[in-house]
C-alpha cells in the first residue's frame, strides 16, 4: 500500500509538469499582445511597453519564460499580473468561493444522488424510479446555463429569495445553495442513474441471492453486501466529477456572481494572461490527482478483493 | 465610498455608495428587479425589452456623448469612389435597426458630432444619410460597384453587434444586391490593434465617445491626417487646415464656426457613415429618489438621493 502510494505521487510530478507545460504553451500561443489586452483599446506610451516586457520578460523565447516561471513556481512564488496585483493573492481571495460552492455541490450530489439511486435501484419500474429517470434525462439534456438564469429568476426574482440572485458575504451559505444545486445538477442526475443502474444489476446478483437464502435479514443484505459492491463504479464517478465540479464552476460562477476561481480564469484568458491561468490550472489538476488518488484507495476499503502492491 | 461630512461645499445626499461588480449584466439586472441593486447603470440590450413591462418608470433615458458609425477605409481602393460610400449609407434603413433591435434605445444619427456639444448641427449628412434604397442601387450601379460584388463589415465579437451587423449586411444585401459578409474579430483588443494597423480590408464598425466637450474631439482624433483614431487613413490637406485654423481662432465662436467647416468636408468625403447615437439607458430600484447620469455615461454620485 504505502509503496503504492508513493508511485503513484511520483507519477504526480510528471503528470504536473506535462499539464502546466502544455497549458503554458498553449496560453503562448494564444496571446497576441497582453500588454494592449491589459489596457485595451487605449494606446500604450513606448516606455510603459518596454518597462513591462522587461519586467515579464515578454521578448524572451517560449522555453525561457517557462523556465522562469516554473522556477519561481516550484519555490512557492506564483508571479504577479501584468498589473502588478499578486496572483498569490487572488488566489487566496478566489479558492474560498470556489471550495465552498463546489464542497456544497457535492454533498448534494452524494446525500441526493446517493439516496435517490438507491431507492430507484431497489424499486426498478415504481413510481419513483420512473419519476427520476423522466427528471434526471430532462437535466441532463439541459445546459446549465439556461437551468441557472431560469432558476435564479424563478427563485430570486419571482419568489423573492433574494440571496439566491448574487450571494452576499451576510448570506452565508443559504445564498450558495441554489448556485450549488445548479452546479451538482448533472452530477446529481449521473450518479442517480448510475447507483440505480449499479444497484439494480448486483440485486440480481448470485451473491445476494445467497445471502437471501442462507437467511440473513434484508437490511444486512442490501446495507452490508450489495451496497459495498455497488457503490465502486459510482465512487469513481464522484471522484472524477470533484475536479470537474471545481473546473466547471466557471459557469455557475459567472451566473450568480461570485469571485471565485472560474471567474479570475475566464479573466486571466481574456487579459492573455499565462500565469495566472496556469497557476489556477496546476492548483486544479493537483486536486484531480489527489483525489483521484483518494479513491483508489477507498477501492480496496469497500472491495477486500483489491489490493495494491 | 462613504461621504466627507467636512466637506465645504455641496454636500452628498447619500451617506455611502457601494460598487457591485458583476461578471454578467443579466445579474444585475436580476438583482435590480429584486430590489438588491439600486442603479444599474447600463441595461444590457437583450433586457430592454423585459425592462420596459416590468420596470415601467424605473427604466429612464438620457443622452450621451456616444456616436456610432461606419468606417470605410480610404486606403481601399475598392471604395475609392465616393458614389459607393453615399449609396452603401442609403441602402441602410437605420430605424428600423433602432426600433426592431435596440427597441428604440438609439437615436438616428445623421452627424459626425454628437447632439451634445456646442455647435452640432441635426442633419449635416443630407440625403446621404437618407433611406433611399432605389438611388442607393442607382448609384452603386452607376459606380461600378465593388470588386467581386463582396462587401465585408468587421465587428468585435466581444460586444454585442452581432445582431445589428447582420441587420446591416442584410439590407446591403437586399438593397444593393452585394454579397456582404458579417466578419467577427475575437476582441476589442484585436481589432484595434488591425484597424491601427490598416490591414481591414473592408466596412468596420466604429464607436466614439467625447474625452473633453467640445465639437473638436469629434474631429481631430478621428479624421486628422496619422491621428490615433484615424480607422479610415483618411488624409486631406484642406481639412487639416481647416482644423488648425479653427484651432487658432480667437473666439469660441469663431472656433465653432471653423469646427463647423471641418465637417462639412467630412460630410463629402465620407471617411465614415454615421448610424446613430447611444443613449444611457439604466435602471433604479424603488428606494431610489434621484438618479443622474452625466454624457460620459457616469453615474453623477453628488445627486443621487434614496428614501
Amino acid at each position: 500500500m504505502f509503496r503504492y502510494v508513493v508511485r503513484r505521487l511520483l507519477q504526480m510530478i510528471l503528470v504536473f509538469f506535462g499539464t502546466t507545460f502544455i497549458v503554458y504553451w498553449m496560453m503562448f500561443l494564444g496571446s497576441s499582445d497582453p500588454i494592449q489586452a491589459l489596457v485595451g483599446e487605449k494606446p500604450v506610451s513606448e516606455s510603459v511597453r518596454a518597462q513591462l516586457t522587461e519586467q515579464y520578460h515578454l521578448d524572451e523565447p517560449f522555453i525561457v519564460r517557462y523556465l522562469i516561471y516554473m522556477s519561481n513556481l516550484l519555490r512557492g512564488d506564483f508571479g504577479t499580473q501584468l498589473n502588478g496585483r499578486s496572483i498569490a493573492d487572488i488566489l487566496a481571495q478566489a479558492w474560498p468561493y470556489t471550495i465552498r460552492l463546489a464542497v456544497l455541490a457535492m454533498i448534494f450530489v452524494i446525500v441526493f444522488g446517493l439516496t435517490g439511486g438507491i431507492i430507484a435501484g431497489l424499486r426498478q419500474g415504481g413510481v419513483f424510479d420512473n419519476t427520476t429517470l423522466a427528471l434526471t434525462l430532462l437535466v441532463i439534456g439541459i445546459p446549465t446555463f439556461v437551468t441557472g438564469y431560469l432558476a435564479q429568476y424563478i427563485f430570486g426574482v419571482k419568489l423573492g429569495v433574494s440571496a439566491w440572485i448574487s450571494p452576499k458575504p451576510e448570506d452565508g451559505l443559504w445564498g450558495y445553495v441554489l448556485p450549488a444545486l445548479i452546479l451538482g445538477a448533472l452530477s446529481l442526475a449521473t450518479a442517480i442513474r448510475l447507483t440505480r443502474t449499479s444497484v439494480g444489476e448486483n440485486l440480481r446478483a448470485d451473491y445476494v441471492r445467497t445471502a437471501h437464502s442462507k437467511g440473513l435479514a434484508r437490511r444486512r443484505v442490501i446495507g452490508v453486501h450489495l451496497m459495498r459492491n455497488s457503490l465502486i463504479p459510482v465512487i469513481t464517478f464522484l471522484g472524477v466529477e470533484m475536479g470537474n465540479l471545481m473546473g466547471g464552476a466557471i459557469v455557475t460562477e459567472r451566473i450568480f456572481n461570485i469571485p471565485g476561481v472560474g471567474f479570475q480564469l475566464f479573466n486571466g484568458i481574456r487579459l492573455q494572461d499565462g500565469p495566472t491561468v496556469v497557476a489556477i490550472v496546476s492548483i486544479l489538476v493537483v486536486i484531480y490527482l489527489l483525489v483521484n488518488l483518494v479513491v483508489d484507495i477507498l477501492y480496496a476499503v469497500l472491495d477486500p478483493r483489491i489490493r495494491y502492491s | 465610498m462613504v461621504r466627507n461630512d467636512a466637506y465645504a461645499g455641496t454636500k452628498a445626499k447619500v451617506q455611502e455608495i457601494d460598487f457591485k461588480i458583476y461578471q454578467d449584466q443579466e445579474t444585475a439586472f436580476n438583482d435590480l428587479l429584486a430590489g438588491n441593486l439600486d442603479v444599474q447603470p447600463q441595461i444590457p440590450s437583450s433586457k430592454l425589452s423585459a425592462a420596459k413591462s416590468s420596470l415601467g418608470a424605473r427604466m429612464k433615458q438620457t443622452p450621451s456623448s456616444v456616436i456610432y458609425f461606419l468606417t470605410v477605409p480610404s486606403y481601399d481602393p475598392a471604395f475609392k469612389k465616393i458614389e459607393i460610400r453615399q449609396a452603401i449609407s442609403m441602402a441602410i434603413d437605420r430605424q428600423q435597426i433602432i426600433d426592431k433591435i435596440f427597441q428604440g434605445a438609439y437615436t438616428n444619427l445623421k452627424a459626425w458630432v454628437s447632439s451634445v456639444v456646442q455647435g452640432a448641427r441635426p442633419d449635416t449628412c443630407g440625403d446621404t444619410c437618407a433611406f433611399n434604397p432605389t438611388k442607393a442601387k442607382e448609384m452603386f450601379t452607376a459606380a461600378g460597384g465593388v470588386p467581386g460584388n463582396k462587401i465585408a463589415l468587421y465587428y468585435n465579437a466581444d460586444g454585442a453587434h452581432k445582431e445589428w451587423v447582420e441587420a446591416v449586411c442584410n439590407q446591403l444585401h437586399n438593397n444593393l444586391g452585394v454579397t456582404c459578409t458579417p466578419s467577427p474579430i475575437p476582441t476589442f483588443a484585436d481589432m484595434r490593434k488591425q484597424a491601427r494597423a490598416h490591414t481591414l480590408k473592408g466596412l468596420m464598425r466604429g464607436g466614439w465617445s467625447f474625452d473633453y466637450p467640445s465639437i473638436e474631439d469629434y474631429l481631430t482624433p478621428l479624421y486628422k491626417t496619422g491621428a490615433s483614431s484615424n480607422d479610415s487613413q483618411y488624409a486631406n490637406p484642406t481639412f487639416d487646415s481647416t482644423l488648425a485654423n479653427a484651432d487658432k481662432a480667437a473666439t469660441s465662436a469663431d472656433a465653432i464656426k471653423g469646427y463647423q467647416d471641418a465637417e462639412d468636408i467630412i460630410a463629402k468625403d465620407l471617411p465614415t457613415l454615421p448610424m446613430w447615437t447611444k443613449n444611457n439607458i439604466f435602471g433604479i430600484s424603488t428606494a431610489m429618489t434621484h438618479v443622474d447620469m452625466d454624457l460620459y455615461a457616469n453615474v453623477e454620485p453628488r445627486t443621487l438621493e434614496k428614501k
